[in-house]
């Protein structure tokens, strides 16, 4: 990779991959790849598949540079945090793989099983992912671009192509329905407990 | 500031203030120092917070990028390898220099079969031209 390209913008790179410059392509991969990958496995849960959905994004973007419009006034990662987005959505949609039974995660964390206070938290931890994975669809990307990608509400609803109040409300939405999850699985690990002290 | 405007506040934006709307910040801060509610709404979600961070991202592999850049440069090699027929480059080349508009195609047609209709009669002669013409007519009256 050209070492002087590291300090142009993502604006001019993709003016230079426009014209057919690998080098500029590299740049803006090395750059930004790992990002991306992080929103793509918050998606998708698995490391071949984000790396799958990131590689084919930035090869679409390599073989169509076009389809970057500057004119639209957008920054290039909020554009591209669509493009690997909706890859990624269409990823899961297609996959579609069948679901647990809800019963099945909370199943894992029953402290009854796990007495150790590790093994518990493994348990609680593995009920949080869980529980994320079980949100709908626009609430675990409202969750994902806002509180894991640290993105603020307007990029986020530009990304998700809302109103900032829709996004805000499907966050709220988000976290109201894990800490839900989370009440009640407290709620059971209490029971178990005290059904063992007797 | 209200509990529940508070509430919402920490809801949509996290725990960290500073990532909320600037002119939240002041009175959020205020707020918390005065009410021991807002405190104790800060301290669960402070929790609620570091268990969601716990969920941790699988590593990349150690080629991603690389991988990326390398599947890229395979690509653009590909052209050489697999020539695109006759036709298909025509038809790009028609519609890279195509007029953007149907209107501009239309008029951009209609001049080329002038230019070539007087390229034609001038290779081939008014008298070939007429002899065409003739028979043309003579062919549409025994069909009517």
């Amino acid at each position: 990779m050209a070492p002087t390209l590291n300090a142009e913008s993502d604006e001019s790179l993709l003016t230079l991959l426009a014209s057919g410059s690998h080098a500029a392509f590299a740049t803006l991969v090395n750059r930004h790849a790992p990002r991306f990958y992080a929103t793509a496995y918050h998606l998708v849960h698995s490391r071949e598949d984000a790396e799958d959905v990131v590689q084919d994004a930035f090869l679409k973007l390599w073989r169509q540079p076009g389809i970057w419009d500057p004119s639209k006034g957008a920054k290039f990662t909020t554009w591209f945090h669509r493009i690997v987005v909706n890859a990624a959505l269409d990823f899961r949609r297609k996959r579609r793989a069948r679901l647990e039974p809800l019963e099945a995660a909370f199943a894992v964390s029953d402290v009854s099983e796990h007495p150790d206070d590790a093994l518990e938290n493994a348990a609680r931890q593995n009920l949080i992912n869980e529980a994320v994975k079980r949100l709908p669809e626009q609430q675990q990307l409202a969750l994902t671009l806002c509180f894991y990608q640290e993105l603020s509400n307007d990029e986020a609803a530009k990304i998700m192509g809302l109103h900032v109040k829709a996004l805000q409300s499907l966050i709220m939405r988000a976290k109201s329905g894990i800490k839900i999850m989370l009440k009640i699985e407290d709620i059971r690990a209490d029971q178990l407990r005290r059904r063992r002290r007797k | 500031m209200s509990v529940d405007d508070f509430q919402f506040l920490l809801g949509v934006h996290g725990v960290n203030l500073e990532r909320w709307p600037w002119h939240f910040r002041i009175r959020a801060r205020l707020s918390l120092r005065r009410s021991p509610h807002m405190q104790a709404l800060m301290a669960r979600e402070v929790e609620f917070e570091q268990r969601l961070s716990a969920i941790t991202v699988e590593p990349h592999s150690a080629n991603f990028c690389a991988r990326i850049i390398a599947s890229s440069a395979a690509f653009s090699l590909q052209p050489e390898h697999h020539p695109i027929g006759f036709f298909a480059a025509l038809a790009r080349l028609l519609l890279e220099i195509a007029p953007p508009r149907p209107a501009m195609s239309l008029s951009v047609i209609v001049l080329a079969g002038v230019i070539l209709g007087y390229v034609w009669n001038e290779a081939v002669g008014n008298q070939s031209a007429e002899t065409l013409f003739s028979a043309l007519f003579s062919l549409q009256k025994s069909v009517l």
